[in-house]
């Protein structure tokens, strides 16, 4: 490989979305080419600085009222979006109002802010305790047939698991855990030195809320779909924790039927 | 609320649980949402509208998503919607020229702020001038974090022109962070 194609290929390369050969050819060419290698560096900085600095905004309160509003009006009164604006506060207050009422009817606890957190001490407990004791894994196995059926064959379901090799994060096994009383099966995987553990039990108990928090230095993402309760847990970079947080929302649905 | 012009109580009762699971599955998403259109269409008022705009045709399509991630769900209607903005935008007004005194940076900014912070400025500054096409590849892949195959399949693009986009964007903006230090060395002297 030469300068001129490492260099296009090098944004893909620190991307870590280069596969097999085209990697190994480029880490070959970086290993003796000090100017590549600069190069490289600074687009590694940039990188970091791009990502810290990047505006990211809040929404204004205005705009998700007239959201509320509009999602609320919809089919309600087809095409009089503007005559509603006028009004647009009383009516929100209103809403907000019936759908509180709603909320608090189908689910007691929608509106409460962080009710899962217990939850989520809890698996973070699970998870640097399993990583102190280095006992990671009660089924180490990189098949996920294998680490499904061990787990269902101790837990009251089977859990979806599913892995992704390709994209870094392999598949190390699985244990069983307790927590807040319920049995929840855990799914670990590795990205170079760091761990992830996916805790998954079914959503009849109740479902989490879609958050992501920091906990002790850990990212801790919940959510759930129609059958499974998740929560994502690891140290890996802000970049890598989203990705496979990305990868296990999009596979883990399609797993279960 | 008159939903339907019917009253019938059990599609009464539906359309309020379908409306409840869309505020569920998705107002948690207005932020990222709100950013997305930001980066595209820049301006505040205008990123509200298309946000709204994008709210409302999540909520009629809602039929068709099938749990698998909302929050990528919604915000590839932000971007299609944003998107469809900018052409109406650039249809009304001929496409504005690029203007030199709002888009440029301004040469005498004062230097009395800490270098980091006009780093950041200036970074601000080079990402609006940047075209959207790089814009929206950035922030997918920087800030949301998708990688090159779901942004692709997202934009409707191959994966090779996501990679060239996300290293000629990057490119872009080192050289205009760079260009705007020396500037800055030069008003010193
Ligand atoms: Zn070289």
């Amino acid at each position: 490989m030469n300068c001129e194609e490492a260099g296009r290929l090098l944004d893909a390369y620190l991307d870590r979305e280069l596969a097999g050969d085209q990697r190994l050819e480029i880490e070959r060419h970086l290993s003796h080419c000090d100017a590549c290698r600069s190069r490289a560096h600074e687009t590694e900085a940039f990188r970091s600085f791009f990502r810290a600095s990047a505006p990211r905004y809040r929404a204004p309160d205005r705009l998700r009222t007239r959201i509320l509003t509009a999602v609320r009006s919809q089919r309600a009164t087809p095409g009089a979006g503007r005559a509603f604006r006028r009004t647009i506060w009383l009516y929100a207050a209103a809403m907000l109002v019936v759908s509180l009422c709603l909320y608090l009817c189908l689910s007691l606890t929608v509106f409460l802010p962080d009710r899962d957190k217990p939850l989520c001490h809890a698996a973070v407990l699970d998870h640097s305790r399993s990583l102190a004791a280095d006992h990671l894994v009660d089924v180490a196995s990189g098949d996920r047939q294998v680490v499904k059926s061990w787990l269902g064959a101790r837990l009251p379901f089977y859990p979806p698991v599913v892995d992704f090799p390709i994209a870094g994060y392999s598949l190390i096994g699985g244990r069983v855990v307790v927590i807040e009383r319920r049995p929840v099966a855990v799914v670990v995987y590795r990205r170079d030195e760091e761990v992830a553990s996916l805790f998954c039990w079914p959503v009849s108990g109740g479902t989490v809320m879609d958050r992501g928090r920091q906990i002790d230095g850990y990212r801790v993402d919940t959510w759930s779909n129609v059958e499974c309760n998740y929560i994502l847990i690891s140290r890996l970079t802000e970049r890598e924790h989203d990705a496979l947080l990305d990868l296990l929302r999009d596979r883990l649905p399609s797993e279960i039927y | 609320m008159n939903l339907d012009g019917s009253s019938d109580t059990r599609s009464l009762v539906q359309t309020g649980d379908k409306r409840s699971l869309f505020e569920t599955l998705f107002l948690p998403h207005l932020d990222a949402a709100y950013t997305l259109a930001r980066w595209i269409v820049q301006r505040d008022q205008d990123a509200q509208d298309v946000v709204q705009e994008a709210y409302i045709r999540a909520l009629k399509g809602f039929e068709g998503f099938h749990g698998v991630n909302a929050r990528a769900w919604l915000l590839t209607i932000v971007r299609n919607t944003a998107c469809t903005w900018l052409k109406q935008q650039s249809r009304f007004s001929n496409i504005v020229p690029f203007d030199e005194t709002v888009h440029s940076l301004p040469v005498d900014a004062p230097v009395s702020e800490g270098s980091q912070e006009q780093r950041i400025q200036r970074l601000h500054e080079a990402l609006n001038k940047l075209p959207v096409e790089f814009r929206e590849v950035l922030l997918l892949y920087e800030i949301e974090g998708w990688s090159y195959k779901k942004i692709a399949s997202a934009l409707d693009l191959p994966v090779g022109t996501i990679m060239s986009r996300l290293s000629r964007a990057r490119r872009r903006l080192q050289k205009e962070i760079a260009a705007g230090e020396d500037q800055e060395v030069r008003n010193e002297l």
